[in-house]
């Protein structure tokens, strides 16, 4: 009886003991792991630790939780659990630097009141009216403090990032001052209070990206001066610009000061269909410095080739590549520069092409390539591009040349543009010596980027909304904005956002790759049976008209000669034929999907039962018969 | 001690293939996983290269599939009177129970191992995360040896089996559903986060999925580790106590 006390007592310290041991590894043990995904999305970028370790005050950061979300409510609890997790690694990184709160919002609660008086948004509960929170607040010391009303699951690939962001907002107020020059409406177009006037329109995505980092100024397209305490000038498709603007931007650069310039030899952002009238080439500052983005010409790669659906009247909507819109991934970026290092993909359309150029005293400038073509990139007229423009010819009249640049930095010191001093301008117009104030040559640490596109900014080519439960989320699928951010973080000394962003993985998803290529590949065939059709109707309409024409005058009459009707019931045959075929491509393909699941699930399911039974079934018909023999001999 | 321990392990593995229940387990298993995967998982509608259909319902699978494999460890042991005689060798019986543990391990690492197919098909079909589908094998592995653990020592506890199954798949079953929504729920109205949080932190369901998205958190393995420890020394304890009645 003692002894089945004691060790009853023993089963109970046990399992005490089990319970205390897993209670302290919970709460002590929050960053001791081996994170195996592919590009360690559950590991902590230096960058981020530097910004935590570096963190000036101590920043306080509430978490409200609604129990029901944690516990799985609307599927969300793995993404709770990722969000509790990598807040729970900043405090641990960051020590004593943030505090994380908890706060659990159970309806009708103060934590409830709490999250409304914090500013947070809630969502209703899926099949009830209960209010769901989850959403952050970050507070410095003072006033600064930063919320996220809803911390949304499309936008977990991108958690290490707004997380870090949100924290250097908070932690460092003053945001950097960007000032953007620029002719297409980034930050979006107020409605006009004219009768027929410009609709409203909202800021572009990217627009929205850099706001939340940067403080950014727009400037008059026909600024003469470039306000100096700005940190970095963005200029975006410099279309006519006048000397003056251009002399105030090389200023801006020659003080010393960061610009990034957006040129684009056709933007199709602007929306004009005729390519010469969608330029952006700013020579005079280009030729004066030393290179060129090379006019009228836009870069091309069959390789890196976008996949577009084109829709066209003679052949429908097809899938198509289009040399001139181009995917380009890591082997077009330069591994060297932090800016593109850890870029994956990003998309450029109708990119222009820059290389050096020397001209009288103007000596070839050294540009430092950030993006390129593949070793067989060619360039198009820009005219090949104009409405009647089709991927079909531009693949066929492709000619390759070699790598081309279509990014870079320019390396100094750079002449001026303007060896004789500021251009007359309204701001000068009476100024007798117009060398006053006016540097002549750059510093040798020139911080200078040229991209030859502009069209990359547009949402269409980086970002797609998504509405998730009941909020419109913004989910990137291709780098074209870290790009921009990359750069102006790096020029701006900001070093530490690049790796955060770089954690940002395009396209979480990872779909059947061989489905979709049978798909495109059956629906290359249906275009193909589509367009016989088209083109038997064209020929049996040139036909029939012959016929009609053929006709003597006297007996054209709505009634139609046997030839006719022959013609028009061979037509007919043909186009039950061709239905029939356009049907027969369709089954096929669903015939060849539905094939390939079964032999997949065979090999999933079946495969290794089979073998294990028949195995199975062999080794015991063996041993039946090993033990007949064995016991036949001992019978003997 | 380890010469002993894997005498056992060799007694009972030989044990498993003497017999068709090693093949009739094997294939259950694989037939059944396969019928998760494709049909209750709708791996094919979802169209991702990922083996979360077939990961996602390896704690169901376990929860009737593991307590058949475990039923028998003991209780069969008990009701042919083969424990009297294996005590009577020179043998503890932590040993006996490790033994026999490690032994209908490394059987269930057979099963999981022969699954391989399925790797092979999604890398096929797509760009899986490789990494993410090695921590979900580790992640399996750890939640078999959990109901292995718990079902060797309810085993030790009778000599009929179906009582050691019923047993197990309970116990196995209160272990799941302390993470799943519908208990967590009953406590989440009224109970601070703390608490629901602990509550949660005691269920494989918690563990196994954290480490299925592809992080081994040294805390899970605490967890795996220090349940399979407890249900043994329960288990030896148990022998302990009962001997061969």
């Amino acid at each position: 009886m003692t002894g089945s006390m004691g060790k009853g007592l023993l089963l109970l310290v046990a399992a005490g003991l089990f319970l205390v041991v897993n209670i302290a590894a919970n709460s002590v043990l929050t960053g001791a792991r081996l994170d195996l995904t592919e590009n360690g999305l559950y590991t902590l970028s230096d960058g981020t630790r530097r910004i935590l370790t570096g963190l000036p005050d101590p920043i306080h950061l509430r978490l409200y939780l609604s129990p029901a979300l944690a516990a799985g409510t609307a599927g969300m609890a793995p993404h709770v659990a990722r969000v509790r997790d990598m807040l729970r690694e900043y405090a641990r990184v960051a020590d004593d630097r943030l505090v994380l709160e908890i706060i659990s919002t159970p309806p009708y609660s103060k934590g409830e009141d709490l999250a409304m008086g914090d500013g947070l948004r809630a969502i209703a509960a899926p099949g009830s009216r209960t209010s769901l929170f989850f959403g952050l607040v970050a507070q410095g010391p003072g006033e600064r403090r930063e919320v996220m009303p809803f911390l949304v699951p499309a936008w977990e690939p991108s958690l290490e990032y707004d997380l870090t962001v949100m924290i250097q907002r908070v932690a460092h107020p003053d945001k950097k001052r960007v000032g953007l020059l620029s002719t297409l409406p980034l930050t979006g177009v107020k409605a006009s209070v004219l009768p027929g006037g410009r609709k409203e329109e909202p800021p572009w995505a990217i627009a929205t990206a850099l706001e939340k980092q940067y403080e950014i100024k727009s400037l008059e397209t026909t600024a003469e001066q470039i306000p100096p305490d700005l940190d970095l000038l963005l200029v975006v498709h410099p279309q006519e610009f006048k000397d003056s603007t251009l002399h105030a931007i090389e200023q801006f650069a020659f003080a010393g000061k960061p610009v990034v310039i957006l040129a684009d030899p056709f933007c199709q952002a602007q929306g004009n269909a005729t390519p010469y009238l969608a330029v952006s080439n700013p020579e005079k500052l280009f030729h004066g410095w030393g290179f060129e983005m090379v006019a009228e010409r836009v870069a091309g790669d069959l390789k890196a080739a976008k996949r577009i659906r084109f829709n066209s009247v003679h052949t429908g909507s097809q899938l198509v590549n289009h040399p001139a819109w181009m995917d380009l991934g890591q082997e077009h970026f330069s591994h060297e520069d932090p800016a593109t290092r850890q870029l994956d993909l990003v998309t450029l359309i109708s990119a222009g092409i820059l290389q050096p150029r020397a001209a009288g005293q103007v000596p070839a400038a050294r540009l430092i390539p950030l993006i390129t073509t593949g070793p067989q990139g060619g360039r198009y007229d820009i005219g090949a591009l104009g409405p009647s423009s089709t991927p079909d010819r531009l693949i066929r009249d492709f000619k390759p040349e070699g790598t081309l640049v279509l990014a870079a930095r320019i390396a100094g010191p750079l002449p001026s543009a303007f060896p004789d001093g500021a251009p007359v301008g309204a701001m000068n117009l009476f100024k007798a010596d117009r060398k006053e104030g006016h540097i002549p040559q750059s510093p040798a640490d020139l911080k200078l980027v040229v991209v030859a596109d502009c069209d990359f900014l547009q949402d269409q080519f980086w970002v797609r909304t998504v509405t998730v439960l009941d909020l419109p989320v913004a989910v990137p699928y291709a780098g074209n904005a870290r790009l921009l951010l990359n750069l102006l973080d790096h020029l701006t000394g900001n070093d530490d956002l690049i790796g955060p962003r770089s954690q940002v993985r395009s396209g979480a998803a990872r779909p059947f790759v061989t489905f979709q290529l049978m798909r495109e590949q059956s629906e290359l065939r249906f275009q193909e049976k589509r367009q016989q059709l088209n083109q038997r109707l064209v020929e049996t309409q040139q036909r029939f008209l012959k016929l009609q024409q053929e006709r003597p005058e006297a007996d054209k009459s709505d009634t139609l000669t046997p030839e006719q009707k022959a013609e028009i019931e061979t037509f007919r045959m043909d186009i039950l034929m061709i239905r029939e075929q356009l049907r027969e491509v369709q089954r096929q393909l669903n015939q060849d999907v539905a094939n390939l699941q079964a032999w997949l699930k065979f090999l999933g399911m079946g495969l290794m039962p089979l073998l294990l039974g028949v195995g199975g079934l062999l080794l015991g018909g063996y041993r039946v018969r090993r033990n007949r023999g064995t016991a036949a001999r001992l019978a003997e | 001690m380890l010469r002993n321990i894997r005498m056992i392990f060799r007694r009972e593995m030989g044990g498993y293939f003497a017999t068709p229940i090693a093949y009739v387990f094997l294939v259950i298993f694989l037939f059944l996983s396969g019928i998760f995967t494709f049909y209750v998982g709708n791996f094919f509608e979802r169209e991702q290269a990922d083996l979360y259909a077939f990961f996602s319902h390896h704690p169901w699978l376990y929860l009737f599939l593991i307590p058949a494999l475990t039923m028998r460890l003991w209780a069969e042991e008990r009701k042919t009177g083969s424990i009297e005689l294996l005590f009577t060798l020179p043998l503890r019986p932590v040993e006996a129970v490790l033994g026999k543990f490690l032994a209908a391990w490394c059987f269930t690492a057979l099963a999981l191992a022969l699954t391989f197919p399925l790797w092979l098909m999604v890398a096929s079909l797509g760009q899986p995360d490789h990494g993410v589908i090695l921590a979900s094998y580790i992640g399996s592995l750890f939640l078999a040896g959990g109901f292995l653990a718990i079902g060797s020592c309810l085993s030790a506890l009778t000599r009929n089996q179906v009582i050691a199954f019923v047993l197990a798949a309970t116990v196995g079953l209160g272990f799941i559903l302390s993470g799943h929504a519908m208990v967590l729920d009953f406590f989440s109205g009224w109970a601070p986060t703390l608490v629901v949080d602990t509550i949660a932190s005691f269920s494989f369901l918690t563990h196994f999925e954290a480490i299925t998205k592809g992080v081994i958190d040294l805390a899970d393995v605490i967890y795996f580790g220090s349940l399979m420890a407890f249900w043994l020394f329960a288990n030896v304890v148990v022998l302990d106590s009962r001997g061969g009645d």
